[in-house]
């Protein structure tokens, strides 16, 4: 599995906007997506700081949403009014969540 | 026009025929019990109708060494609901033998509940023979008896073997029923239905010995189709072969006959469209009569049959599955043309809205160049949606029929497209067909042949659609290679049509169908 990392500067209430837009437009549109496998939120209020994490099945599916991923992302972070700090590419070496 | 008068054919003239008629006349249940027996049938058997109706007939008029073949006539009429001609013989209540030649209809019962066999014969040994007859059934009566006996036993195999092909029964239970009825109509040890492989061996599909246990040849068993063994023969010649004595003969099989106390076999090709099949084989510890390439014709000529019936049949199962898997192929290429196109840039168009509303208080110029944006988008998104419909079914096929449409088609491709179509409008589902074909096969052209022109030439011929698609390109186009033209041929056999492709080497391709009205 692969994972493909946004991480953005955000303030509260940039994240919480950015949290709408995920959840709502960008997350169905995921989900359909061949070999999308998940997507974690993270937030830090004290360094201001969201990671937006998409797990991928493989290669393939990682390049094949590589332009999509990248324009809808910088797209919401302008919407949201915030900048990227960095956009990175990871291969998932442990995957182990427990069930809820 | 004048009708014949129920009197005529109602229930008194049937009393009054089988009371007057020479010809015997008997009405069998099912289970072989007599319920009608006429005045002839008195006159020639010596018995009373009191005597004889509710029995059995094997218990009155046939012979004990016809009984089986008796009960097998029984049940082929019964099961076939088809009259099986026979000549046989009737025992008279003293004892003398009566040579008859029968006839025979299945009748539903009065109250329908069960179908009646009404048999009507003739007693040959009453006639004077004529100096013709005695030419025809001339020399030993016994004898002549015997093969129109022999015949008649022939007949009901094929029949029966028939039948089974009529059904549409597997190729391996063929197999099995002819390996069967060959060994025991032609009276020899065994038999075998032989498939050649393409590589000078044949595998063993049907087979029937009544050594049973210990047959050095058993089903499934691959064997070498040499030259010097008969279906070595059958597969170089094409025509039977037969090899009369096995006792000095090399080889492996001439081994195995050997083991088998097996003297002289013959060999009948099967042929499947055009090509050699298989072969029927037989062996006997005996020497085989000169006719017996002859017999096994026959039941070769059956096999062939129901080969091709099964290869039709599996043909027509694989072109199915085929346009199943098209079908679902073209609608997971839909979803995905879609979600990755139309659908990603409505999804971009709603944040650029949401972009512009928050620059709206703030920027109005930045907030005027996302509507911009955004109205591209739209534009772009609508672009995708008009060719993804027009990919599914074309607004103008609806609207102005195959010309316009395909010439839609052709204004897209990279290559020079000479077109002519009939003016008039087809019925839908053949347009629909043809513009698949066409298209389809336009889009290949462009893509594959390296062509720099295409011809499409399209009539009508009476109550069907003729079009041909010709192009200058590379040609050597494989229809087993890929589904491209397999998919054509589907689609056009799938309406009742026809499809073939020409596509020598360096000489363009050619494809040429035709779809019948009737049956699209």
């Amino acid at each position: 599995m692969l994972a493909r990392l946004h991480a953005l500067q955000t303030t509260q209430e940039q994240h919480d906007l950015g949290l709408e837009i995920v959840r709502d437009q960008l997350l169905p549109w995921l989900r359909d997506s061949s070999g999308f496998r998940g997507l974690i939120r993270l937030w830090n209020p004290e360094e201001a700081k969201t990671l937006v994490i998409t797990l991928w099945a493989d290669e393939e599916s990682l390049r094949a949403s590589a332009a999509a991923g990248n324009q809808l992302g910088e797209l919401t972070a302008e919407t949201v009014g915030t900048t990227r700090l960095a956009l990175e590419n990871y291969e998932v070496s442990l995957f182990d969540v427990a069930d809820a | 026009m004048s009708q014949t008068p129920d009197f005529i054919l109602g229930d008194e003239f049937a009393k009054v025929l089988t009371e007057t008629t020479m010809s015997l006349v008997c009405v069998l249940d099912q289970e072989g019990r007599i319920l009608f027996f006429n005045d002839a049938c008195e006159q020639v058997t010596g018995f009373t109708r009191d005597e004889v109706i509710g029995g059995d007939a094997r218990d009155f008029v046939i012979p004990p060494e016809e009984a089986e073949a008796f009960g097998e006539v029984l049940a082929y009429v019964s099961a076939t609901g088809l009259s099986s001609p026979q000549v046989g013989h009737w025992l008279a209540k003293d004892g003398e033998r009566k040579l008859i030649a029968w006839s025979n209809r299945l009748m539903p019962s009065a109250d329908g509940s069960a179908a009646l066999l009404v048999t009507a014969g003739i007693d040959l040994s009453a006639s004077t023979p004529s100096a013709a007859d005695e030419e025809a059934f001339g020399g030993d009566p016994e004898a002549k008896l015997a093969e129109v006996g022999r015949l008649a036993q022939e007949q009901r195999a094929l029949r029966r073997v028939a039948t089974l092909v009529a059904s549409e029964a597997s190729p391996e239970r063929v197999f099995t029923a002819v390996s069967e009825e060959c060994a025991r109509v032609l009276e020899v040890n065994a038999s075998a239905v032989f498939r050649f492989e393409g590589d000078d061996t044949a595998t063993i599909v049907g087979r029937h010995s009544r050594e049973g246990a210990g047959d050095a040849f058993t089903l499934g068993m691959r064997l070498q189709a040499a030259e010097d063994t008969g279906i070595g023969q059958v597969l170089r010649t094409g025509a039977p072969a037969r090899i009369h004595d096995y006792t000095e003969r090399p080889g492996e099989i001439a081994d195995s006959m050997r083991q088998m106390n097996y003297r002289s076999s013959v060999s009948a090709p099967i042929v499947v469209a055009g090509i050699i099949w298989g072969a029927v084989g037989i062996a006997s510890a005996e020497p085989l009569p000169a006719d017996t390439e002859a017999r096994l014709g026959a039941f070769c000529e059956l096999v062939s049959l129901a080969v091709a019936s099964a290869q039709a049949r599996e043909d027509l199962s694989a072109s199915r599955a085929r346009l199943v898997k098209a079908g679902d192929e073209q609608r997971r290429k839909l979803e995905r043309n879609l979600h990755d196109g139309a659908q990603q840039r409505l999804v971009s168009l709603a944040l650029t809205i949401r972009l512009a509303r928050r620059q709206l208080e703030s920027n109005a110029e930045a907030a005027a160049a996302s509507l911009e944006r955004a109205a591209k988008e739209l534009d772009l998104a609508l672009q995708e949606l008009r060719e993804l419909a027009r990919g599914l079914h074309p607004a103008a096929l609806t609207e102005q029929g195959l010309g316009p449409a395909l010439a839609g088609v052709a204004e897209r491709l990279p290559i020079e497209v000479d077109m002519s179509t009939p003016a008039e409008r087809l019925p839908e589902n053949i347009e629909a067909t043809a513009y698949y074909i066409v298209s389809e096969a336009l889009t290949n052209v462009a893509k594959h042949a390296q062509a720099t022109k295409a011809k499409v030439d399209m009539t009508l011929a009476g109550k069907a659609l003729k079009f041909e698609i010709t192009d200058d390109g590379r040609g050597g186009a494989d229809p087993s290679a890929g589904s491209g033209i397999l998919g054509l041929r589907d689609r056009a056999e799938a309406v009742g049509g026809t499809l073939f492709v020409i596509s020598p080497p360096g000489k363009g391709t050619v494809v040429t169908a035709q779809i019948p009205f009737s049956e699209a």
